[in-house]
């Protein structure tokens, strides 16, 4: 029986935890903010020495933690949460969810840290800057910006479809108003794929 | 964006400036992008990114034209003329051609406006000066009267009154999108040289016709919607058979004078877009009705969106 937090986290990271202990972690990690700055930082090792990621590149970090969780659902809200067929089964994406947009939080503000050489520090902020939060946060499926962004629209042929229309829109909208320039420019720039 | 505005108001010195001032320097910057040869370089700002593009606008004994030319990436360029529109997309291998809207009789690359229609739908302030490309610009704010709507900024410049910068803000005052020219060349001078983008063939050469009409007070659609907001009007109507589904689907156009929106109503057996969805400046809204995938698109606040499409009935009488 694991009594260590730290081993706990170890094992959670490593896939190790049985299904009754990761819902009591899990919810012990949602109070315990030291705990859950710590699971960012091991996360961060555990990539670095598997993957030996480039540690300049902040969005192949998450990137690469939210493609380990791509095979399973992502809650997205609460409510959601009611409808997994288990307890245990939401709660380890959930989880993993968290893991991924921690850890990306958790780059992007100690970057300079790592490149400095200043090592680890306890000291990571309950609240971190980044880029863009909401975008970050709200879209731990989707890689780039440029798609659009929606919890239905993330098949191929919906997104399809939206720049369809998107493009006639376009043409007919510039007939009137400001926008004149601005649907064309959003076809030139939206269409293109990365 | 009451915040926004106000701070702006108390910074700005010429702050009070009238509405008609205003309307003046939009009067003429309608003529400058119709009647101007330019070419520019031009950033588009949104969610924390930045693209580059280039536009050329001709007029000549040919006719007007003008192309978009993307300078990150991938080429991509559209080019319009008075009577076609053109998306050449190399990532698709694939050149597109429609027809230009019915009823265009001045398409300009950036702006149409009707500057007295503005003004029942936003202040119009002439808020100082500017500088931008390293040109002096005039600034002229628009603020919503509602929140069915975004605020926007817009640096005019001074000698050619052609637009500089256009930034869109919500109604947190949070820029959501900016238009800002580097470079912008004027004159006569200035040739259409074709295609700006590298020759290239493309793999399928497909060819879109868009059979269109203005809107006719007697044909306006098999819908009416009962919950549009004030001050946005019924622009444009458009029915078409898509290519690829073959279902008939009704476009509707809504406009206020600088906001649009389109709502497309498709017959269709199963559900396509459900909510909302984003992309930069851009939001869309999809919902399942009565066998219709209704999807509304537009740079309007998502609240215009769903308000627009939330109260929709079929016209009497009309066949289906």
């Amino acid at each position: 029986m694991m009594t260590d937090k730290t081993d706990k986290l170890s094992a959670l990271l490593d896939d190790e935890l049985e299904t009754g202990g990761l819902q009591a972690f899990v919810k012990q990690l949602t109070e315990d903010d030291e705990q859950r700055n710590k699971l960012a930082r091991y996360a961060l090792i555990s990539e670095t020495i598997k993957n030996k990621p480039s540690v300049t590149d902040v969005s192949l970090i998450a990137d690469r933690v939210r493609a380990e969780l791509e095979n399973e659902p992502v809650v997205f809200a609460p409510r959601a949460q009611k409808k997994a067929r288990s307890a245990g089964h939401w709660l380890k994406p959930a989880a993993g969810a968290a893991i991924a947009a921690t850890v990306a939080m958790f780059a992007v503000s100690n970057l300079s840290r790592f490149n400095a050489g200043s090592g680890f520090s306890d000291e990571f902020p309950v609240t971190v800057d980044i880029a863009r939060p909401v975008h970050y946060n709200q879209s731990l499926m989707r890689p780039a910006s440029t798609q659009w962004t929606s919890a239905n629209a993330r098949s191929q042929e919906i997104e399809k479809d939206l720049n369809h229309l998107l493009r006639q829109h376009s043409e007919f909208s510039s007939q009137s108003g400001m926008q004149g320039m601005l649907p064309y420019t959003t076809i030139v720039v939206y269409d293109r794929k990365h | 964006m009451k915040y926004f505005f106000i701070l702006l108001t108390l910074l700005s010195p010429f702050a009070q400036a009238t509405d008609d001032h205003a309307l003046f320097w939009l009067e003429r910057m309608v003529k400058a992008v119709g009647e101007t040869n330019y070419d520019g370089v031009f950033v588009y700002s949104h969610d924390g990114m930045m693209e580059t593009l280039r536009i050329v606008h001709t007029v000549d004994e040919d006719g007007e034209k003008e192309r978009i030319f993307s300078l990150n990436g991938e080429p991509r360029e559209i080019i319009r003329d008075n009577q076609s529109i053109t998306y050449i997309l190399p990532d698709e291998k694939a050149i597109s051609t429609s027809k230009q809207p019915a009823g265009n009789k001045h398409f300009s690359g950036f702006f149409t406006l009707e500057p007295k229609r503005l003004q029942t739908n936003y202040r119009i302030i002439l808020s100082g000066s500017g500088r931008v490309a390293d040109r002096m610009a005039k600034v002229i704010i628009f603020q919503p009267k509602d929140h069915y709507r975004y605020g926007y900024k817009l640096h005019l410049d001074d000698e050619y009154a052609l637009p500089l910068q256009w930034d869109m803000f919500d109604e947190d005052d949070y820029l959501i999108s900016s238009i800002m020219f580097t470079r912008l060349d004027v004159g006569r001078d200035i040739k259409d040289s074709g295609p700006l983008m590298p020759a290239k063939t493309p793999a399928i050469v497909e060819k879109v016709t868009a059979v269109s009409s203005p809107v006719v007070p007697e044909r306006t659609g098999n819908w009416v919607f009962r919950r549009i907001p004030d001050g946005f009007k019924l622009e444009n109507f458009i029915e078409k058979i898509q290519p690829e589904s073959k279902n008939r689907i009704e476009h509707y156009v809504f406009g206020d004078g600088i906001a649009s929106f389109s709502i497309y109503v498709e017959k269709t057996p199963r559900s396509k877009l459900a909510g909302e969805a984003h992309v930069g400046a851009l939001n869309a809204y999809g919902l399942y009705h009565s066998g219709y995938q209704v999807t509304s698109v537009g740079e309007v606040p998502s609240k215009t969106l769903q308000m627009a499409v939330s109260d929709m009935r079929l016209a009497t009488s009309v066949p289906q």
